[in-house]
């Protein structure tokens, strides 16, 4: 792993340069942005008060709101996401070879998600579905690929209006398993052990997720909760130096750890429940400290192959 | 009278519940030991092939050699209780684990490809059956409780169910190994 000295003097050197250029970019936008947001509401405020003398006050609001809004929104969107775009090209792809010279960047690529749906982790139905920032190359021998993963529920409230919920929002990575193995295994994080103790094992087996796997790791057991529709395998699989690992990994990445292991591929959600790797029009974009979230979520999801020793395969897979 | 048919009911329902609990609990064990018992049988299909491969060059480790041999002829001729095949088990993971250790000492063998196939059977063997034991130790345990907690104690008594052993893990297969220990050695 890179250390943060080495990117400090890489963020100076490369990419310091383009995002001065890209700091005039977006003061330019926001200016812009700015001037359109006064224009339109001046315009309301224009045609509020001419239509005004033959429609009454509150019939007008919504539609001439509404309306205005919606310009803005539009206008909005198409300059955020162009000097979104500019920004990936000149940070975050830079960035992402910083970290591997090897890794492949695509800033429109995702995770498919047959690939999401295949993980078995997160079993809610798929209503919105959207991602970008893929990663893709072979870390050690190990075929990897992460990207930024957006999955969304249609859900109605008491009053009947339905709005859209979050179920995941943060970083999908696969990788191949040092493993050979047939069934399904699934590691999710625990929240009822921490309250409840033992007693949150005869919850957990109704889960309909499959049979409740008890380990033999009282730490491991404290932070997730592990389901398989094979004991043993799962155990083959979660052997004691994998349990310390993702233990390890999941003080290193402090976010929710969602693992699945299927067809002898490792399937890691990490939950960070907001948008990554997108410049903000109203931050000054030259700042330091985003790079360097930046680069060590990037470098974190690459060092899983690391973490979990997935290319030690000297003896078990061949 | 009513109250008398609603007692017996419910003492009736209770007493199948805990039967079909610990009979639950019993099959569970052997299940999982059925998976052991063939995981340490596919492990035995291999010692004569392994002590063909080295028997040659390991002069110095004949002793050990026959000792794994007799082993596995105990272990094949049956009728071994759960605990005598566990330290039938223990003893022969130590021994083969001693062998694995000697092959490095003898260059003509970690050149064979014969023995590197070996090794890299026993090793994948030996995870499969690190898990499988894990497996029945839990099943066990979760056995041995129900056996000695209460009520279900009761119940057990009368089925004259008793407690099981389990599989000693050895602390070398507890640890994480640490290359740079290993290293500094």
């Amino acid at each position: 792993m890179k250390k943060l000295s080495q990117l400090q003097d890489f963020f100076y050197e490369k990419i310091y340069p383009d995002l001065e250029f890209l700091e005039i970019k977006r003061v330019k936008i926001f200016n812009y942005l700015k001037i359109v947001g006064i224009v339109l509401t001046i315009l309301s405020f224009v045609i509020f008060a001419y239509l005004n003398k033959f429609v009454d006050f509150f019939s007008l609001v919504i539609p001439v709101l509404g309306t205005f809004i919606t310009i803005f929104t539009f206008i909005y969107k198409i300059k955020v996401a162009g000097f979104s775009s500019l920004y990936k090209d000149f940070v975050i792809e830079k960035l992402v070879l910083f970290v591997d010279k090897s890794l492949r960047y695509d800033k429109f690529g995702k995770i498919s998600k047959h690939e999401y749906k295949k993980s078995q982790l997160f079993s809610q139905p798929i209503d919105r579905f959207s991602g970008d920032d893929l990663v893709s190359g072979n870390i050690n021998g190990i075929d990897i690929k992460f990207s930024e993963l957006h999955h969304k529920v249609k859900v109605e409230n008491d009053k009947g209006r339905t709005y859209y919920q979050t179920v995941f929002q943060g970083i999908f990575f696969i990788a191949d398993f040092n493993k050979n193995f047939k069934g399904t295994t699934i590691v999710l994080p625990d929240s009822s052990e921490k309250f409840l103790g033992s007693l949150s094992h005869i919850f957990q087996s109704f889960s309909g997720k499959g049979e409740l796997v008890k380990l033999d790791n009282p730490e491991f057991e404290k932070e997730f909760v592990v389901y398989s529709n094979d004991q043993i395998e799962a155990r083959y699989i979660l052997s004691h130096s994998l349990m310390q690992n993702i233990l390890n990994l999941k003080r290193a990445v402090e976010q929710n750890l969602y693992i699945s292991f299927i067809d002898s591929k490792i399937y890691i959600a990490i939950h960070f429940n907001k948008n990554l790797f997108e410049p903000k029009i109203y931050k000054k974009v030259a700042n330091f400290d985003d790079i360097k979230f930046y680069f060590q979520t990037i470098s974190l999801s690459v060092d899983i192959v690391q973490y979990l020793n997935l290319d030690r395969k000297i003896w078990t897979k061949r | 009278m009513n109250l008398f048919w609603v007692v017996s009911i419910v003492l009736i329902v209770v007493v199948i519940l805990l039967y079909n609990f610990l009979v639950s609990k019993k099959n569970q064990v052997e299940n999982i030991y059925g998976s052991v018992d063939a995981l340490l049988k596919k492990r035995f299909d291999l010692i004569p092939s392994l002590v063909a491969t080295v028997k040659e060059a390991m002069k110095h480790e004949r002793e050990t050699l026959e000792e794994i041999t007799k082993l596995r002829s105990n272990a094949l001729k049956g009728g071994l209780s759960s605990d005598e095949m566990a330290n039938i088990d223990k003893k022969l993971s130590s021994l083969l684990g001693s062998i694995m250790v000697a092959v490095e000492n003898y260059p003509e063998l970690k050149a064979n490809e014969n023995t590197l196939n070996l090794q890299y059977s026993l090793n994948e063997m030996e995870e499969q059956l690190s898990a499988a034991r894990r497996a029945y130790n839990q099943v066990v345990t979760d056995y041995n409780n129900a056996i000695e907690m209460f009520p279900t104690n009761l119940m057990a008594n009368y089925m004259g169910y008793k407690r099981k052993q389990v599989f000693s893990i050895s602390e070398v297969e507890r640890k994480n190994p640490n290359v740079k220990d290993l290293f500094d050695k």
